[in-house]
């Protein structure tokens, strides 16, 4: 009878040895779990914003691709592919065959960025001293902006003249 | 005796848990203390220095000779350092032009999200290093920004434009 209950006695303490063990891997593996998780969730966060600034880059170049277009490029010189022709951006404002022709964009805009005039918007009277020309604005829609130079022959100083502003384009955005 | 063999396991344990908190205080004071500065290149600024370096001044250097660009003015002050024809010097007109462009293109402060920039010219050879010739900066800059280069070839080295906008 005594054998039986030492026996018994060492087998419960084996387990319970056991049991202790387990409890403590069990608990290291959770807290690494969570460590592991908590770093890749801030990997992935950054990872997030990598690809949306890449993503935003890229739309940013297409913007800026509609610099070398006909109807906006400065032909004047030959190593400028950000030179828009302003004299020629504000001509198609006033063309009515034009409506229409920015089919999938919602706004289309070229601003001045520096030096800026009292007027806003061009019009026929305070042209080449405005700010901005519209050439397309309807709609609900994302906006993306891009550098470029906005070019032109300046009467004052009988030269061509360059002056930093931004293209201004929107799409559609999903509501 | 039981109750010391009951007494190293549970220091054993304690252990362990110290080891790990200690690793994990240390891994998180060393990430917190010097945040690694993060800078990623940005598309837009280097369409914004191409752009700026079209512009023209209000510089001439020469009796009837043309305005000059800005990407010129600047290997001119770096190269010379002539006068333009109003008297201004050449790199006095390239750095205040700058100035200008930069702060109308980017408005930066406390209660603007970009809180300042720094903007710095210098040429660079391999021989001879580095040398600058002016540097712009407004409000205040940290250690998270966006930036780019733009290089403007002046023989034997680069004349660099580096943007930095912060955060």
């Amino acid at each position: 009878m005594t054998w039986v209950h030492a026996r018994y006695s060492k087998m419960n303490k084996g387990q319970f040895k056991i049991q202790q063990m387990v409890f403590i891997i069990v608990a290291i593996i959770i807290l690494f779990g969570i460590v592991s998780v908590f770093f890749v969730s801030i990997r992935f966060s950054s990872l997030r914003g990598d690809v949306e600034d890449l993503r935003k880059d890229a739309v940013l170049s297409q913007v800026r691709k509609i610099a070398g277009t006909p109807e906006f490029n400065w032909i004047a010189s030959d190593d400028c592919s950000s030179c828009i022709d302003l004299d020629k951006v504000f001509l198609l404002k006033e063309r009515n065959t034009y409506n229409g022709f920015w089919t999938d964009t919602s706004l289309l805009r070229v601003i001045r960025v520096y030096p800026l005039h009292e007027n806003e918007e061009c019009t026929t009277e305070s042209y080449p001293r405005c700010n901005q020309i519209t050439l397309v604005n309807s709609g609900n829609f994302e906006a993306y902006e891009s550098f470029v130079s906005l070019c032109r022959f300046d009467q004052d100083i009988k030269q061509n003249k360059c002056e930093i502003g931004k293209i201004l384009m929107g799409f559609d955005s999903v509501r | 005796m039981k109750k010391k063999k009951g007494q190293e396991e549970i220091v054993g344990f304690v252990l362990i848990v110290v080891i790990l908190a200690i690793a994990m205080v240390i891994f998180l004071g060393i990430k917190l203390r010097n945040p690694e500065p993060s800078q990623k290149e940005s598309e837009i600024l280097y369409q914004f220095i191409e752009s700026s370096m079209e512009q023209t001044t209000d510089c001439v250097i020469r009796q009837n000779s043309r305005n000059i660009d800005l990407n010129e003015l600047i290997k001119e002050c770096h190269s010379f350092d002539n006068n333009c024809l109003n008297g201004k010097s050449s790199c006095e007109v390239a750095e205040e032009t700058m100035r200008e462009i930069t702060d109308s293109a980017w408005k930066v402060g406390p209660d603007y999200p970009y809180k300042g920039y720094e903007l710095l010219v210098e040429y660079n050879t391999n021989s001879s290093g580095t040398e600058e010739i002016f540097n712009i900066t407004s409000g205040n800059c940290t250690n998270n920004y966006i930036g780019n280069s733009y290089f403007i070839p002046q023989f034997p080295g680069n004349i660099v434009v580096r943007v930095k906008i912060c955060s």
